[in-house]
């Protein structure tokens, strides 16, 4: 049999194979809807017992237990504690607005009502805010040039002082810093992570803490801001952020009394792709003891995952 | 790179090739949004979704096979446009491209749908026999079974086209 017939049919109607320039944004609105739904349709499901609710230094087993069906969107429900919060089990749409209130309201009990600044300024005029390593605390005001890559991670102090404290306009200028750095960011990934490293520094002006907290409310992708716990089973504020290009969900605990870093955890969910790592696996992991020093992975079961997987690791949780 | 993004342009190019490119667009959001909610029967242990993914689009043009023969027998009776062929085509490809446009279109609508399918995933996406066989849930031997029948009849058409160019117009790629 000849291959005459094949390579006709490779050429016919092959100009229709192009992919029109807006399909891409198409089908990651659709998924993300369909996320938001399945969401919203998980949270009016009865609440759990008190029993299942409180994950007290086991907040990861159910991960693994539960397998594909925990890792979407099941983190969120499992990270509550269904303490202060009322509604904030409740996602999608009404959990948008919840989760709105509940930033703004956090905002304003841990940085205060009207913002005012309470870090003192050191006073060295080329100093800058490094806020990249979440445990640096003080440390992170530092003399030296800021770093000139557009991002906002090492700041001039100048510039701290300029940045708005409006949440919308603070937004604006987060995305453009984090696009500027990571170029597209349609779910706000880079914005988000960027705007949660300035949350958790003390060394930074509060007002512009409190700021930084509520433009998170307006970002893509935020799905859930509750209460809950960490891995070391400590009470916190978790905000909660879904990547629907990548899949990955990454959520902050912190500390509900100074709004520090509790536990930072990055993984993967059902929506990733499939044949890379299943479903639960970490990408990132960092734990700050109650000093806002790194816990040691030795002491914190499973801590020790791999922080940027080369391959998946897949050891069941116990 | 995330499934989306790995698999999108491909079954986007499948699916508008074979219905045009305004349902392939709503097909292939279709796709991956059912694959999203029938993820958990994902077999972790394959390394590549493409057959499941194709799987899942070819139940969905099933519910528009009749969309699809339709704009094929248009196709036999007026052809298509010459910016349908590759731009990087030969020439003498391309004239054959062409000129045989009609008897590929009758011959398309004139086999089976699974035949189709079978066919159209091999010649487009060089899908291997096993990954059809995935895509379509049939054993590989039906795949194999399959591209022999349907390269049979295609042949058959492009045959007696060019023995009798005017044939398909005037049977309107009717047998």
């Amino acid at each position: 049999m000849d291959d005459r017939d094949l390579e006709l049919l490779r050429t016919f109607r092959a100009d229709e194979a192009v992919e029109p320039p807006g399909l891409a944004a198409r089908v990651e609105e659709d998924l993300w809807q369909l996320v938001l739904a399945e969401e919203a349709s998980r949270a009016r499901r009865p609440a759990a017992g008190a029993g299942q609710r409180r994950w007290r230094g086991s907040l990861l087993r159910p991960l693994a237990a539960a397998g594909a069906a925990a890792v979407l969107a099941g983190v969120v429900a499992v990270a509550s504690d269904g303490g202060s919060s009322g509604n904030a089990n409740v996602v999608g749409g009404p959990a948008r607005e919840a989760s709105a209130g509940l930033l703004d309201g956090a905002a304003s009990r841990l940085f205060g009502r009207d913002g005012g600044s309470t870090t003192a300024t050191t006073g060295i005029p080329s100093g800058k805010i490094d806020v990249t390593e979440p445990d640096a605390g003080d440390a992170a005001l530092v003399d030296g040039p800021a770093l000139d890559d557009g991002s906002l991670d090492a700041s001039s102090r100048d510039l701290v002082d300029e940045l708005p404290r409006d949440p919308t306009t603070l937004l604006a200028t987060v995305r453009a810093a984090a696009t500027a750095v990571d170029g597209s960011d349609p779910a706000d990934r880079a914005a988000f992570a960027a705007a949660m490293r300035w949350v958790v520094q003390p060394a930074v002006p509060t007002d512009l803490r409190a700021a930084m907290l509520r433009s998170v409310a307006g970002m893509a992708g935020l799905d859930a801001a509750t209460t809950g716990v960490d891995v070391l089973g400590r009470t916190g504020l978790v905000v909660s952020h879904f990547d629907s290009l990548t899949g990955l969900r990454e959520q902050w605990v912190l500390d509900p009394e100074r709004g520090t870093l509790l536990e930072r955890r990055a993984f993967t969910t059902t929506y990733a792709d499939p044949t890379t790592c299943p479903p639960g696996t970490f990408t990132e992991h960092v734990v700050l003891d109650d000093d806002g020093h790194r816990v040691d992975p030795e002491a914190v079961p499973y801590l020790d995952w791999p922080e940027v997987l080369g391959a998946c690791d897949t050891r069941p949780l116990p | 790179m995330p499934l989306v993004d790995r698999h999108r342009r491909v079954l986007f190019g499948y699916l508008a090739r074979r219905v045009g490119r305004d349902l392939a667009e709503d097909i292939t959001s279709e796709t991956f949004t059912r694959a999203f909610a029938q993820r958990r029967r994902f077999d972790q242990e394959r390394d590549d979704a493409r057959p499941w993914l194709f799987g899942i689009a070819t139940n969905l043009l099933r519910n528009n096979a009749r969309s699809e023969v339709r704009q094929l027998r248009a196709y036999t009776r007026h052809g298509v446009e010459d910016r349908t062929f590759d731009d990087h085509a030969g020439s003498d490809a391309r004239l054959d491209a062409v000129s045989q446009t009609p008897a590929l279109a009758a011959a398309l609508a004139a086999l089976k749908a699974g035949d189709r399918e079978a066919l159209l995933m091999f010649a487009w996406n060089d899908m291997s026999y096993e990954d059809i066989a995935l895509a379509l849930d049939i054993p590989v031997g039906t795949v194999r079974s399959r591209l022999n029948r349907a390269r049979r009849i295609v042949q058959e058409h492009l045959a007696a086209a060019d023995a009798d160019p005017d044939r398909e117009e005037a049977t309107h790629g009717r047998p």
